[in-house]
């Protein structure tokens, strides 16, 4: 696989890109279909955030062994040490919670007798039996740990913002799909 | 009720007796399964009432009658048994209970089969129960499976009548632990 000097694995700008995007659809989706009245419609939107949800657990596990097979390029030098603690921290708090996220949803879905398919294609074995007070912890954990990705992916987003629009380093070429370190 | 003690007490001398009448005793159960959301789950009925009048060596002249209190659904998620009470489905202001009634009973591969009809919100269908029937230390055990389709019976009106997420085909397993029948 070609890779840039200096730029992240070809394979892991593309997962990382797919996820943020898959994340993109699957918090607003989450917010509409808690909301709809019961009907086909909801459980529809039900049924594709399941799905996106394997699917993300299914890219979380490739960037994590991409993550651990492949060197990633280094962050700037200048960087003060506390910036790379809380860099690295994030990132490593995402793709926990790239695991973890798709798990309470499943463990939720077994809990609350709703297997999961995925896209139709393949069901899921349930992970629990069936019980309605696991089911309450399951949606109460699986929603704090939404907020919690929220806000770890907005940190994530404004540093990389940061990176790019201020401090005007490769941080976020390196991590482009098709991008070729122009500066420096 | 005496007839009941007394085979109770005297269980080997009762039961050629009163053989082909049986009724429902505990540990029995009638189950369904169906798939939602591509995925499939089960469900029960907590409450029926089943008369057996079942004599292996004869099963031409046997009979089979089960009455269901459809109030009593437990998929064991509340809110979904809550909708399954109400008018798009079960409907059970309206209907409160499901019958199954087979005379014509006939052996078959493995065991028996009942041919029968079954009355659920006001519609009655033909449906097969297929059955093995074995006698046990306190009584017998009738174990069966039939299928059937929900919108032969309007179950699941308006947008529900959609199968995409909610599928046609719904299976019924019943298990019996019976006993000799106290009013034959």
């Amino acid at each position: 696989m070609s890779n840039a000097p200096g730029s992240f694995n070809r394979a892991r700008r593309y997962l990382h890109w797919l996820v943020a995007l898959l994340l993109v659809l699957q918090i607003p989706l989450a917010w509409i279909m808690i909301e709809q009245r019961l009907g086909p419609d909801k459980l529809a939107n039900y049924a594709l955030h399941k799905s996106l949800g394997i699917t993300l657990l299914v890219l979380g596990l490739a960037r994590i062994s991409a993550a651990l097979l492949t060197r990633r390029p280094p962050l700037p030098a200048e960087l003060p040490r506390a910036q790379r603690v809380a860099a690295r921290s994030a990132e490593g708090l995402l793709f926990l919670l790239l695991i973890v996220m798709p798990l309470t949803g499943w463990l939720m879905s077994s809990a609350a007798n709703f297997p999961v398919s995925v896209f139709g294609w393949v069901t899921l074995p349930d992970l629990v039996q069936p019980d309605q007070a696991l089911f309450a912890a399951l949606q109460n954990v699986h929603r704090g740990l939404s907020y919690l990705l929220l806000l770890t992916a907005g940190i994530h987003l404004a540093a990389a913002l940061r990176h790019y629009f201020v401090l005007r380093d490769n941080v976020v070429y390196s991590m482009l799909p098709f991008a070729r370190l122009k500066r420096r | 009720m005496i007839k009941t003690l007394l085979c109770w007490w005297g269980l080997l001398a009762c039961i050629p007796a009163a053989a082909a009448d049986w009724e429902e005793g505990p540990g029995s159960t009638l189950r369904f399964a169906a798939v939602q959301q591509g995925a499939r789950f089960e469900g029960r009925f907590s409450r029926f009432a089943a008369h057996i009048d079942f004599d292996a060596a004869q099963p031409g002249t046997g009979s089979i009658t089960a009455d269901i209190d459809l109030g009593s659904v437990d998929t064991q998620y509340e809110e979904r048994d809550d909708y399954l009470r109400d008018p798009e489905w079960f409907h059970i202001a309206r209907w409160p209970q499901a019958r199954f009634r087979a005379t014509a009973i006939e052996p078959a591969d493995n065991g028996f089969v009942a041919h029968g009809e079954l009355t659920l919100r006001g519609v009655t269908q033909p449906v097969d129960l297929a059955f093995t029937f074995t006698t046990t230390a306190t009584g017998a055990r009738l174990a069966g499976t039939a299928s059937l389709q929900r919108l032969d019976f309007g179950v699941g009106t308006g947008d529900w009548a959609d199968t995409r997420w909610v599928g046609n085909d719904v299976q019924v397993m019943v298990d019996l632990q019976l006993l000799p029948a106290a009013t034959p």
